[in-house]
């Protein structure tokens, strides 16, 4: 079984009558890019920064890093680098000067360290320009290079795309990808577009209205968004038979209720069609099946247009 | 802590409202005893020296070490709730305490620095002008320390409330208001009141606010100094206990 670098148990935060999160349970594995995904308002950043020691939870607890209470649940947090919503600057310094405050404030002896981090987010080179001039995409890049200035064993990243273009986007993605990869770096990354994530992420967890819905890893979503053909026939061993001599390379598994499930089939539905018809088996039922992450989340959260 | 502490200092040195206060303040201790001298050439005044500019100074304290709290309190400690700097701080591995320890020292570090500025400058240009002389009231040397060391308590004490208030209101411009109204109006506010209500008037009379006023005084009973010693050193205890108390049950937004 995999190290748990963090985990939420019965996590409740109630702000007055508003209920912002409601006995989450969460779980990040070691080495894994947990993409948090939820709607503006679900929890997320509430979740993200109970994490971080800026809000206390109404119930409940957090574990980091096997630490759970009080001092040693502090220093813990010296091994977690953050961005919550903004990337937080001093506008009148430059990013060097931005990194100088937090290499003090970590203790870090190093100096050399600045210039290291900068030219990982590729802002080695922006000089006395000062923060308050920078793009968004800059000020996101350089709000990643103050969560990794201590070189943190996990990350928390709370919408880091905000802001940026697609060509950012990509690049943050390929960054992310790229310390994981290498450094093993735990990354729990939220956001409310599907589509950034789903490149990245190798677990999920789903989150609406302060609840969570689910939490599985890339591989079981992957399965539950796969695309196939439900078919159910009178024959469900003849249709097996003729789907493998007519379809050599076809992927299918078959129900306990006889029914038939064809991988990959929704482009060649019209081929598979007519084999099953004129093998003569009677078709009951042929239906595509499977659906894009958007789809997945909405029909979790209760999305009528895709249930 | 120290870490921490380093860390909170080199943000005071590269505050823009710091150093601008800096700037005016030496300005203006330069500007003051100048005018005296100038004022004294033409035969209109009698000439300033050393000590009596120093006086000046700690004079001019009680408005400018106001404004200079306000100022400073709100951008150097409410902004960062704004900026998102506190949620990084909040969440680098230092407890709470430590946090607000950290911050509280080197704002009242920056506080001491502005309080002394003006009426030192002052006593140096004064003193380079007209020489440092001597009071005829008291004990020039004896003075001189009890001025300074009083100047840098009261520095403290209003450090610690403004810190405490800058936390709890989170928003720069509220701070700079709030704290710039109440600084600049509490006095006239409680000298009226404290005309209708005693006990007011009393527990008015005993705050740093009303001994603050009374910092260049030439002659203090050992009661009174006592209790300006006292005062701004429980008040220092007192709000930096409550500020630090508030701020460890509070989420950071």
């Amino acid at each position: 079984m995999s190290e748990t670098v963090l985990r939420a148990r019965q996590l409740t935060k109630r702000y007055n009558r508003h209920l912002a999160l409601d006995r989450i349970d969460l779980t990040v594995r070691k080495g894994s890019i947990y993409g948090f995904i939820g709607q503006n308002g679900a929890g997320k950043s509430t979740l993200m920064r109970i994490a971080a020691g800026l809000a206390h939870p109404t119930s409940g607890s957090v574990e980091l890093f096997g630490a759970s209470e009080g001092a040693k649940l502090v220093t813990a947090r010296r091994r977690i680098g953050t961005t919550i919503e903004t990337p937080a600057l001093f506008p009148h310094l430059s990013a060097t000067e931005n990194l100088e405050i937090y290499r003090l404030q970590q203790g870090i002896r190093n100096r050399s360290r600045i210039r290291e981090t900068l030219s990982l987010v590729g802002l080695a080179d922006t000089g006395s320009k000062k923060s308050a001039e920078f793009s968004m995409g800059m000020k996101q890049r350089l709000g990643l290079a103050i969560a990794l200035m201590s070189e943190p064993d996990m990350l928390i990243l709370d919408e880091p795309t905000n802001g940026l273009d697609p060509l950012g986007v990509v690049e943050l993605r390929e960054l992310l990808r790229g310390l994981n990869r290498e450094t093993g770096l735990t990354i729990l990354i939220s956001s409310h577009i599907l589509s950034e994530l789903d490149q990245m992420a190798t677990d999920y967890g789903f989150i609406h209205q302060g609840r969570m819905l689910e939490q599985l890893s890339a591989s079981e979503l992957q399965t539950k968004c796969r695309q196939y053909l439900h078919i159910k026939v009178d024959n469900p061993e003849l249709a097996l038979s003729v789907i493998r001599k007519g379809l050599l390379s076809a992927e299918y598994e078959l129900e306990p209720d006889g029914s038939i499930r064809l991988y990959g089939g929704f482009k060649r539905a019209g081929s598979v069609s007519s084999l099953l018809f004129s093998a003569g088996l009677e078709i009951e039922q042929f239906t595509p099946v499977g659906e894009q992450l958007e789809r997945y989340f909405s029909r979790l959260i209760g999305g009528a247009a895709y249930a | 802590m120290l870490n921490l502490l380093q860390s909170e200092l080199y943000k005071l040195r590269k505050e823009p409202s710091f150093r601008v206060l800096s700037l005016t303040l030496l300005l203006v201790a330069i500007a003051l005893p100048l005018a005296a001298y100038y004022s004294a050439s033409n035969g209109q005044n009698s000439a300033v020296n050393g000590i009596q500019s120093f006086m000046n100074g700690v004079k001019g304290n009680t408005l400018f070490m106001k404004i200079a709290l306000a100022i400073l309190a709100g951008f150097f400690i409410s902004r960062e709730y704004g900026s998102g700097v506190m949620k990084i701080t909040g969440s680098s591995g230092y407890s709470r305490e430590r946090i607000y320890a950290a911050k509280l020292t080197a704002f009242t570090i920056g506080i001491v620095f502005l309080s002394l500025l003006c009426p030192l400058v002052c006593m140096a240009v004064g003193s380079l002008l007209n020489g440092f002389g001597h009071l005829q009231e008291t004990e020039t040397a004896v003075y001189f320390f009890r001025t300074l060391g009083l100047t840098i308590l009261f520095a403290i004490a209003f450090a610690a409330i403004v810190t405490a208030f800058a936390f709890m209101t989170k928003e720069h411009g509220v701070t700079i208001g709030i704290a710039m109204l109440v600084f600049l109006f509490f006095d006239t506010c409680s000298q009226l009141i404290g005309r209708y209500i005693p006990i007011y008037k009393y527990l008015y009379e005993h705050s740093v606010f009303k001994l603050f006023l009374e910092v260049s005084a030439f002659r203090l009973t050992s009661g009174e100094l006592a209790l300006s010693i006292a005062m701004p050193a429980v008040t220092a205890c007192a709000f930096g206990w409550i500020g630090m108390m508030a701020f460890r049950k509070m989420d950071i937004q």
